[in-house]
């Protein structure tokens, strides 16, 4: 009687696992490389042409890392839409 | 459930037909030597067999219906993904498209700079302290 009651436990017995798989969507490489660093000064020169020089380069890295850390934004905000329309 | 990758739905249907088909002449063959003699092992044994068949019957409508679930999400899945990967396409040309714009006015201003140099260079001189500073300010990244 045990092993028919063990054997029919065994028949009876369901497995749960989860069939479909969803991978992490990755993001565009360009915008996964780091910031540049801003560029220094020499500390020798007095000319006020460098020194523009240095801060306009600066700016535009600045732009360009902003315009890195708005694609992330909006690369999280389209990818949260497309993952939670699956349900 | 296991046991129902292994065996084929048929086997359910007909273990469900034949014990169904058992019980009934167990009660209404009564005319037959063999049936009126053994009426109740076989309303027990096919009772017994419905049972499981029809626990097994329901098992099989369950996992078709887990199954046309699963279908469904992967389909939407494989829909996402697509969607995922356009994204990743527009925001890759807006990225370069902004950064193209902004590399083209730093050469404009560049230009400027090197046009106006002399001028500035001549009306100003900057202090090493003003150097410093600068430098202090662009070199604390933490």
């Amino acid at each position: 009687m045990k092993k028919y009651a063990l054997l029919l436990t065994v028949i009876l017995t369901g497995c749960v696992s989860v069939p479909v798989e969803r991978k992490f969507p990755a993001a565009p490489g360009e915008i996964q490389a780091p910031c540049a660093d801003l560029q220094i000064l020499d500390p020798a020169t007095t000319k006020l042409s460098a020194v523009v020089e240095t801060v306009v380069t600066n700016y535009a890295q600045y732009r360009e890392c902003q315009v890195k850390t708005d694609s992330w934004i909006d690369w999280y905000n389209e990818q949260k839409k497309i993952f939670e329309s699956v349900k | 459930m296991w046991i129902l990758k292994f065996l084929p739905d048929f086997i359910f249907h007909a273990l469900l037909l034949v014990s169904l088909l058992a019980l009934v002449a167990s009660f209404v063959l009564d005319s037959i030597p063999f049936v009126s003699t053994n009426a109740k092992a076989i309303q027990l044994a096919s009772a017994v067999v419905l049972a499981i068949a029809l626990y097994f019957e329901g098992a099989i409508s369950d996992n078709n219906a887990w199954l046309a679930r699963v279908a469904a999400l992967e389909k939407q899945v494989a829909v996402a993904e697509a969607k995922s990967k356009e994204t990743n396409t527009v925001i890759q040309y807006q990225y370069r498209d902004k950064v193209r714009t902004i590399k083209e006015t730093q050469v404009v201003v560049q230009e400027r700079i090197v046009k106006e140099a002399a001028k500035m260079d001549a009306e100003c001189r900057v202090s090493p302290e003003a150097i410093s500073i600068l430098n202090q300010a662009a070199g604390s990244k933490k």
